[in-house]
């Protein structure tokens, strides 16, 4: 019923959908915009992974050494894993948690729901130095969290949960959440709750409504927070360097240390290149796949 | 050829239309210095940017961001124009790759007169004419002298467990090679084993043997501060200037000199080639060199001066490199090496840690 | 269910008023630096700079999200990720690369405002375009054909129709555009010049050169000023249940 896509959800009224024919108008400046100032730069600044650097200097010698380079390392191979593995760790976490905090926001009818709503984006607006040294404060071997779990007789010995991939995952998923929550506040939103009512009034209990109308219904939401929060978890530099170590590097941090720290710009080019083709491709085919049950 | 002309044409266009945004007519001149934030930011401004301005009655701004490769890094991005007309706070392998980049300008006694007070043993550190150091400081060792006895040798820090046993576990900090200081340590370390920088593998022993007793891994010195002064961290490596500034504002630490001596840091100013205000880059470069300034610069930063003949109290300059015989002891890693080899030890380093 | 949202809240404002140093106490002189013309104009920089990110991409991913959303056509896939891959690589690359290009054409004039809103609208306009489509989605097309029958033209649809309806879409991906253009580093630092920095690069330098207790005031200010500001359109508008109100009619 809620999975017949000819009545609900993504078929548009049957003149807007015209197959084949590229909408111009709509795609053209925005298109634009993201080529000459997003592709074109990083094509430009990327290709530098095809050339051989030395003492710090990019020669003008093609070169696939830098990618064998990076493959060759357990280091580097790693963080590459452990990027995707954070991403999607947070984005399951995010979209977990922030489901029925969505679904709260949304149905509650209390006066304070504005005020509500503004302190679930309050993670959003907290700086680096907030969220990095309150990190620190709570999770570090001397730390409030270390002093909670002694004091009550749960630890025999701190422990220190920073720096780790764990501590990471808190980290980033503390900070995406309110990403998550507001985007499946978007498509909650767009629920009739009559349908729910309807659904009930047949004779169907709260879990089956639930699970057969509602869930069905927030699938773009859900897909689209998971996405959000996935994408951002990837590229994130500043949690994963506080909160990390050097044995748990992410890409963005092995990125950062080659173009910032040792002005080695082919192999941070590499990093790059490998962390963009990864995920750009993961997009690409989630697009294709998804095209006919999320939005996008 | 023409793509030169063709550039210029889209630059006077680019500039026309940009004309609302291009800061109208000053009255005064105007130089962008960059260098660092925080106490650094506060202590250069009071020393030496507002006497500057006085004097030569020009309006400075000043630009606080980044590290010293960060400052690089822009300034490779932008081919040597990165906004501001002297880089304050380089380190000498960023000097270095400058030079060969051809990224800054080089100088002469001409433009800076100051240079030729300065002592020889710059040249050897940096290109002679690559940039003005002017503050001098070294890697030396601190400890809580609350929980430690005095360390004598770079030993002590590598292997702890020998002269501290093993209350010390947990208790030593690590730097990321991405720091200068981690750098030389390492090259202590290596020179412990009979090797250097052309040999680091006794460092690398050195660092695996260490790793249990490691409790903390920063990046940036600013980071282990907190560390030590919660306790955590007993003794590390840390910049003698630095290792002042704190211990004077009541961190119950000491400095010490190890018996191995001591490796020298040149902090160095330069210009970019692309800077807008040359000729007032270089007056303030001259201006840093200016006996006085040095004078003022060291006691506020408690660092050493870069040129002889700076009149120091007795009890500041013990702690700090002012005489001939002291800077022959004085030993400054090759930044060459330092700059090829880096991202090597670095990944080793890593290999190591992780 | 308000536990996460409260502990988020404690822990943010907690932490931001801890000092580093041994324990000096809330004395006032900290807050007074915090106001002072040093701290003030980066803010309202930070301010400008997002307020007009916002508008400009959210304004770009209104056509994006209509156009990758409702067609189908060759490339549709390729452009959506495009679209997904500012989020995706790190800021720091972007920021990188756009110094690079600005001087390689001979703009560098433009470093400052100009070339921080071209860097933030390029890392903003996926946030839009995600929300927007979401909405999008989640219209009943009979609305839609309803207008039509009704006699009304596709614009006037437009207008009345769909645009009131998709506004949580459009609200929330300005609102993520604004808050991650005000919090963003990576890419801000390679593109300021001295005068035209936002907050979360001043912040920086004072991060890189120790954690001052100005520092932590500055933090409670970044993040207290736009939630009282939300607070106070919310209590005079209504601006909650503008955005989310209940579909109580069919």
């Amino acid at each position: 019923m809620a999975r017949d896509h000819g009545v609900i959800g993504s078929a548009a009224p049957a003149a807007a959908r015209q197959s084949g024919r590229v909408p111009w108008l709509l795609i053209a400046a925005p298109t634009a915009v993201l080529l000459l100032f997003f592709a074109l730069p990083n094509a430009l600044l990327l290709s530098a992974s095809f050339v051989k650097s030395e003492a710090q200097q990019l020669t003008n010698e093609l070169t696939l050494e830098n990618y064998q380079f990076l493959f060759t390392r357990p280091l580097y191979i790693w963080a590459f894993i452990r990027t995707f593995i954070v991403g999607t760790a947070v984005g399951a976490i995010d979209v977990l948690l922030g489901f029925p905090l969505a679904y709260f926001l949304v149905r509650t009818r209390s006066r304070w729901k504005g005020l509500l709503i503004a302190l679930a984006l309050a993670p959003l607006l907290a700086s680096v130095v907030v969220r990095t040294y309150g990190w620190y404060i709570l999770l570090n071997r001397y730390g409030v969290a270390n002093d909670l779990l002694v004091s009550l007789g749960l630890l025999d010995e701190r422990i220190a949960f920073m720096p780790s991939t764990g501590a990471i995952i808190v980290g980033l998923a503390h900070a995406l959440l309110p990403y998550t929550v507001l985007t499946i506040m978007g498509s909650l939103q767009g629920i009739n709750p009559n349908l729910e009512a309807a659904a009930m009034s047949l004779g169907a209990s709260r879990t089956r409504t639930f699970f057969h109308v509602v869930l069905p219904l927030s699938f773009p939401g859900i897909a689209g927070g998971f996405i959000l929060a996935f994408s951002i978890a990837i590229s994130a530099y500043a949690t994963p360097a506080i909160l990390g170590g050097p044995a748990t590097q992410v890409m963005a941090t092995a990125i950062y240390g080659f173009m910032t720290q040792l002005l080695d710009w082919s192999i941070g080019a590499a990093l790059a290149v490998i962390l963009v083709v990864c995920a750009v491709t993961l997009a690409y085919a989630a697009a294709r796949l998804g095209a006919r049950q999320a939005a996008l | 050829m023409s793509r030169n002309l063709r550039r210029r044409f889209l630059q006077q266009a680019a500039v026309a239309v940009a004309a609302p945004y291009v800061i109208t007519a000053r009255a005064q001149e105007t130089l962008i210095v960059n260098t660092q934030g925080g106490e650094y930011q506060e202590l250069i401004e009071r020393v030496v940017i507002r006497p500057f301005e006085k004097k030569y009655g020009v309006r400075v701004v000043h630009d606080p961001t980044g590290t010293a490769s960060q400052d690089y890094a822009k300034i490779r991005a932008s081919r040597g124009a990165p906004g501001f007309d002297v880089a304050g706070l380089l380190t000498p392998p960023e000097v270095i790759l400058g030079v060969k980049e051809g990224l800054l300008e080089k100088l002469s006694e001409r433009e800076v007169p100051n240079l030729r007070h300065l002592w020889d043993k710059t040249w050897q550190v940096i290109p002679p004419g690559s940039g003005a150091p002017h503050t001098l400081q070294y890697a030396a060792l601190v400890y809580n002298k609350e929980k430690l006895d005095r360390p004598r040798s770079w030993a002590d820090y590598w292997e702890p467990q020998k002269k501290y046993a093993a209350k010390v576990k947990g208790h030593v900090i690590q730097y990321n090679p991405a720091n200068l200081l981690s750098v030389y340590a390492l090259i202590h370390a290596a020179q412990l084993g009979g090797g250097g920088v052309d040999n680091m593998e006794p460092a690398w022993q050195r660092l695996k043997a260490q790793k249990p007793y490691v409790g903390v891994v920063v990046t940036g010195s600013a980071e282990a501060v907190p560390h030590f002064e919660n306790g955590e961290v007993w003794i590390s490596p840390y910049w003698s200037a630095r290792s002042g500034y704190y211990i004077d504002r009541g961190l119950p630490f000491d400095m010490v000199i190890p018996d191995e001596g001591a490796s020298g840091l040149f902090d160095v100013a330069c210009v970019p080639v692309g800077a807008k205000n040359k000729k007032l880059a270089y007056e303030f470069l001259n201006w840093r060199l200016d006996p006085a300034i040095q004078r003022e610069w060291a006691l506020a930063y408690f660092s050493s001066p870069t040129r002889p003949g700076v009149e120091l109290p007795a009890k500041f300059a013990a702690n700090q490199i002012t005489t001939k015989e002291q800077i022959a002891k004085t030993q400054f890693p090759d930044s060459d090496v330092i700059g090829a080899r880096r991202k090597d030890w670095t990944v080793k380093w890593q290999e190591i840690m992780g | 269910m308000l536990g996460p949202i409260l502990i988020t809240a404690a822990v943010s404002f907690n932490a931001s008023n801890r000092s580093q140093f041994p324990p000096r106490g809330f004395s006032p002189q900290w807050w007074q630096r915090a106001f002072s013309a040093e701290w003030v104009e980066p803010l309202v920089f930070s301010f400008k700079l997002a307020a007009l990110a916002a508008l400009i991409s959210t304004a770009l991913a209104l056509p994006l999200a209509f156009g990758l959303s409702r067609h189908r056509f060759p490339g549709r896939a390729a452009i959506a990720a495009l679209t997904l891959g500012p989020l995706m690589l790190p800021a720091l690359v972007t920021g990188v690369g756009l110094l690079q290009l600005f001087q390689y054409v001979g703009l560098r004039d433009y470093l400052g405002f100009s070339a921080l809103l071209i860097g933030h609208v390029v890392i903003c306009v996926p946030f839009g375009v995600r929300t927007i489509a979401i909405s999008l989605q989640a219209l009943p097309p009979s609305l839609e054909l309803a207008a039509a029958s009704l006699g009304a033209s596709r614009l006037a649809t437009l207008r009345h129709v769909v645009l009131p309806l998709i506004k949580t879409g459009i609200v929330a991906g300005a609102v993520f555009a604004f808050v991650h253009s005000f919090t963003d580093v990576n890419l801000s630092l390679f593109l300021v010049r001295p005068g035209e920095q936002p907050i979360t690069v001043k912040i920086l330098g004072f991060l890189e050169y120790g954690f001052a207790p100005t520092l932590a005031a500055v933090s409670v200010i970044t993040l207290a000023l736009p939630l009282v500001l939300v607070a106070i359109v919310e209590r005079v508008s209504g601006l909650g249940d503008f955005i989310y109100a209940s579909r109580s009619r069919g």
